[in-house]
């Protein structure tokens, strides 16, 4: 029976998903959400690198009086504390930036020569890392951030560390499925033939032709870590207030929302989706580009 | 078949068993004890070491990891920290709950994906497939929390049709409790106005979780539906004069089922971890809810109990829908 | 007398994301009852389309002109409920891949109920096991094995079963696509006995699509020549094996396989059929055809009658004919 779900990067990530669904619906027109995509990111990242400057007041200082509905001066109202909800909209991109690309940062450090060597090496080791790390890959990945996010404690590497453990099995699986069909090609079969290095066959045969893949598998990754951190801090396992966090704005928004303070929970909500929208489009825009023969699968 | 399903569960079980020692030497590993926990910071050195030794914590970690071991083989999956009850009877006490919860939202997630993704099949490139890809694409980025915060909104503080938090209002329990879920005890006790608010609170939790869930299997059923449609029996069928209805779902949708199934079941994982949130977010007292109000206190034994339990739920659903699988297409059956 | 089946006029164009596919242009023939007709080409000329198309079967994509009359009803004119009851008790249809035909997840004995039940759906079980028993039984298949799976039937198996379901409600036609193509040799000839058998007993047309002039021969009373979308020729089956007129009917008969051949050398047509986004000016054929001139590059050929049969070429066709055929192409 067929079965249409094998992608090569694994049918769990949230970006693949999003980004395919929009490449089969854009069909010749892909390019468009490419930069759709790119311009939703670059916004993103433009805001977290200017906010000290474009934000209109401190987020972590009163700058009016509290919960005080969006109006001029205010454009997205104030919370319970008076912090200005617009303010702490651009600064939460920077929380969300960091910890995604540190998180991804992580798990691709690991995951991806773990996924080489053991790969290249095959045999018994295969056989046991393949088996932790699909153990990892089928349970909840949120469930298994929460239990180390709360051993760890809050902070930014605590937090980027818990939602890396999720992802190393992604890397480690996209590579070494990779590793293992590349390793039997006629190429590098020659190449150990005439004596190279393990290490040679793996840096200058192998890598090379995984690097590709790896590239997107990074960019998905990132939004799939955006979504995570904000359930972490949602849950109050993030960053410690009164930094400006999405999640976190979102639970204490909650909190207020039976006095119909609506505004404290709208927008950034938004602001994640609209993040994690730009990373999935522009991930499936890449592996459209560098990957081009996936693509016509279906 | 009973050999497949043997096979099925003990294939189940190095999985359990990884999960279960990873979460157990993190929890070890890592910073934060325990028992300071538990007593505040001030609590006098004796006091903490009698109660270190209480919990075994003073053994070396091997011991600790083999006392564990047995406590989930014994089946009570150690004592709280916190409530000195067995983790096993809180569990029990709360998996009513997520079940009802997951149950309610898999339905729900599976009639949104069976309805948008066969129509969208059948009308490939027209106006209701277009809207169904967009649905699913949009729904998907939705943050579970974010989206059951918007609910809570526009159906509880706007227009108050429906509780925002809580499995029940006040004394509308069920009288007897038979399984522990509330929607069947309340039919077997014949305690309809119990079941009404039983329904009540269970809308929103679950459209939210469903809803977010749906949007993967929107996608699924309709490629899957595709795929079959262009199917030679497809078009053998309707040779034989099949009526349409038939053709698309005896033919079509059935046998887009079992990788559907498949789907299902690795989906469940991420079905729990937004089950988890949305606890969270509408004070539904399940495991998940469970989970991240002992994180507070630290309360190791709860906290590693909870996640094998996840696991362990994770692999049954696995093997059931393995079943389900088997039943569904004779090739695998036989 | 009115025949039971006349394609008149037939076209029908594939819309695709790169341009219209005219698969079929301007086809006319007919089938007279208890008629057997082959429908032969190349794969790619257009006739598995025409097939699919007396059903109602092809994928939305094709746009379909002309006119199907069976029992002088036009089949492109019906309501879809109308042309559903016509499938399987009219007019049946078995296909080239019988691994695929039958529904994986589905008992047979199922196949036959979904039959009788979309026909007659008020059928009590006994009458369904025992119509059901009967076309089995009539195609050399144990009735005990309708409670199988397809799986547990081998090719052949499959296909007979095929044509137990397609011959179980007595249709007056059967349209059989490639029924051997996908089968080796032993299970083709199996197949085949049991169409002829069929053609003996049953009082039933058949159209037989095929690429295979060899199996044609022995079926069939007519034959149906296609290429690349046009009709090439027609006519009776002895004559046009006698004495081809179409240069194509000759270069296809040329390369039957024939181990009595002299030379035992594979004979085949050079080049290869064209593309139709973009078919070529005139007569499709000229550009595989050793008998081109300068006419069939720039213009259709005209349908003429030779000997009493149908053949679109101009080495038959003269100036006279040529505005005979403007005429009735004008009006498809």
């Amino acid at each position: 029976m067929a079965n249409t779900t094998n992608t090569n990067y694994g049918n769990q990530m949230l970006s693949s998903r999003i980004g395919r669904g929009f490449r089969q619906l854009m069909g010749d027109s892909s390019g468009v959400m490419t930069f759709i995509g790119l311009i939703l990111l670059s916004l993103f990242v433009l805001m977290a690198i200017f906010a000290p400057y474009i934000s209109p007041y401190s987020p972590v200082e009163p700058s009016g009086a509290p919960l005080l509905s969006p109006q001029w001066g205010h454009i997205m109202g104030t919370t319970n504390l008076g912090y200005d909800v617009f303010s702490r909209f651009i600064w939460g991109s920077r929380m969300a930036l960091l910890i995604a690309v540190i998180a991804t940062s992580i798990a691709a450090f690991i995951g991806i020569p773990t996924g080489l060597l053991v790969g290249y090496a095959g045999g018994v080791t295969d056989r046991i890392v393949t088996m932790i790390m699909d153990s990892v890959y089928t349970f909840p990945g949120l469930i298994l951030a929460i239990a180390i996010a709360a051993m760890l404690g809050p902070g930014v590497l605590n937090i980027s560390l818990s939602i890396a453990v999720v992802y190393i099995p992604t890397y480690y699986r996209v590579i070494r499925s990779q590793v293992s069909t590349i390793k039997s090609e006629l190429y590098v079969e020659g190449a150990r033939s005439i004596g190279a290095k393990n290490m040679t066959i793996i840096g200058k045969y192998i890598l090379p032709n995984v690097l590709p893949s790896t590239i997107v598998v990074l960019s998905m990754n990132i939004a799939d870590a955006v979504m995570t951190e904000a359930g972490l801090s949602f849950l109050g396992l993030g960053i410690p207030p009164p930094v400006p966090d999405w999640g976190y704005d979102l639970a204490k928004g909650q909190q207020f929302l039976l006095q119909n303070d609506w505004w404290m929970v709208v927008f950034p909500g938004i602001a994640i989706i609209l993040l994690v929208l730009g990373f999935s489009m522009f991930a499936e825009g890449m592996d459209e580009y560098l990957n081009p023969n996936i693509g016509e699968k279906r | 078949m009973k050999t497949y399903i043997l096979t099925r569960i003990l294939l189940a079980i190095p999985m359990i068993l990884i999960i279960l020692t990873i979460i157990f030497f993190v929890l070890r590993i890592l910073p934060g004890n325990p028992v300071m926990a538990l007593l505040g910071p001030k609590a006098p050195p004796e006091v903490v070491k009698a109660m270190e030794h209480q919990m075994g914590l003073d053994k070396p970690i091997i011991v600790q990891y083999g006392d564990y071991l047995g406590s989930i083989l014994k089946g009570d999956f150690g004592v709280s920290a916190y409530t000195g009850v067995t983790v096993i009877q809180e569990l029990m006490q709360k998996f009513p709950a997520t079940l009802e919860l997951t149950i309610f939202a898999m339905t729900i997630a599976v009639f949104i994906g069976i309805f948008f993704g066969t129509y969208g099949a059948y009308h490939f490139g027209r106006t209701l497939d277009i809207a169904a890809r967009v649905y699913s694409i949009f729904v998907y980025s939705f943050p579970v929390f974010w989206f059951g915060i918007m609910l809570q909104l526009i159906f509880g503080v706007w227009l108050h049709w429906l509780p925002v938090s809580g499995r029940s209002s006040p004394f509308m329990i069920p009288n007897h409790i038979y399984t522990g879920l509330y929607v069947i005890d309340s039919i077997l006790n014949l305690e309809w106005p119990v079941l009404v608010d039983t329904l009540y609170h269970l809308i929103l939790p679950s459209v939210t979780l469903g809803v977010v869930i749906s949007s993967i299997f929107v996608r699924m059923v309709r490629s899957n539906v595709i795929l079959s449609l262009s199917s030679q029996y497809v078009v053998a069928a309707r040779a034989r004069g099949a009526k349409e209805k038939k053709v698309i779902f005896k033919h079509a949708l059935k046998n887009a089922m079992a990788p559907i199934l498949t789907i299902m079941g690795l989906e469940f994982a991420l079905l729990l971890g937004g089950a988890v949130l949305t606890e969270v977010t509408f004070s539904w007292p399940g495991i998940g809810s469970y989970l991240v109000t002992r994180i507070t206190y630290r309360d190791f034994p709860a906290i590693q109990g909870a996640i094998v339990f996840f696991a362990m739920f994770v692999a049954i659903v696995s093997i059931l829908v393995d079943i389900a699988n088997a039943w569904l297409d004779p090739r695998v059956r036989y | 007398m009115m025949a039971l089946l006349e394609i008149k006029n037939l076209s029908i164009d594939y819309l695709t994301r790169n341009g219209t596919v005219k698969a079929v242009d301007d086809i006319s023939f007919s089938v007279e009852a208890r008629d057997s007709i082959g429908l032969v080409g190349e794969s790619g000329c257009g006739k598995s389309t025409t097939g699919t198309a007396i059903l109602g079967l092809l994928p939305p994509n094709a746009r379909v002109s002309g006119s199907i009359l069976f029992k002088g009803r036009d089949l492109l004119k019906i309501s879809n409920e109308e042309l559903r009851k016509v499938r399987g008790k009219d007019i049946s249809m078995i296909f080239q891949d019988p691994m695929t035909s039958l529904d994986p997840i589905m008992r047979i004995r199922d196949h036959f109920f979904e039959l009788l039940r979309a026909h007659y759906p008020k059928m009590d079980e006994n009458e369904m096991k025992k119509i059901s028993s009967e076309a089995l039984k009539s195609v050399g298949i144990e009735p005990s094995r309708l409670n199988n799976y397809p799986f547990e039937f081998s090719g052949g198996m499959r296909q007979r079963t095929m044509i137990a379901l397609a011959i179980a409600l007595q249709p007056s036609m059967l349209i059989a696509d490639e029924p051997t193509t996908s089968l080796d040799v032993v299970i083709q000839e199996q197949i085949l006995e049991v169409l002829r058998d069929l053609k003996k007993t049953k009082n039933m047309s058949m159209v037989l699509i095929t690429h295979d002039l060899g199996v044609v021969a022995e079926l069939v009373n007519k034959v149906v020549v296609m290429y690349a979308g046009h009709l090439a020729e027609s006519g009776d089956v002895y004559s046009i094996y006698e004495k081809p007129l179409h240069p194509y009917t000759k270069a296809l008969l040329e390369s039957i396989p024939n181990v009595k051949l002299e030379d035992r050398e594979l004979r085949y047509i050079p080049g290869s059929l064209p593309d139709l986004k973009n078919p070529p000016k005139g007569c499709r054929y000229w550009p595989r055809c050793p008998y081109v001139k300068d006419i069939c590059k720039r213009e259709t050929p005209p349908t003429v009658e030779v000997d009493g049969r149908k053949v679109k070429c101009w080495l038959y066709g003269g100036e006279i004919n040529a505005g005979i055929d403007k005429t009735s192409s004008a009006v498809s």
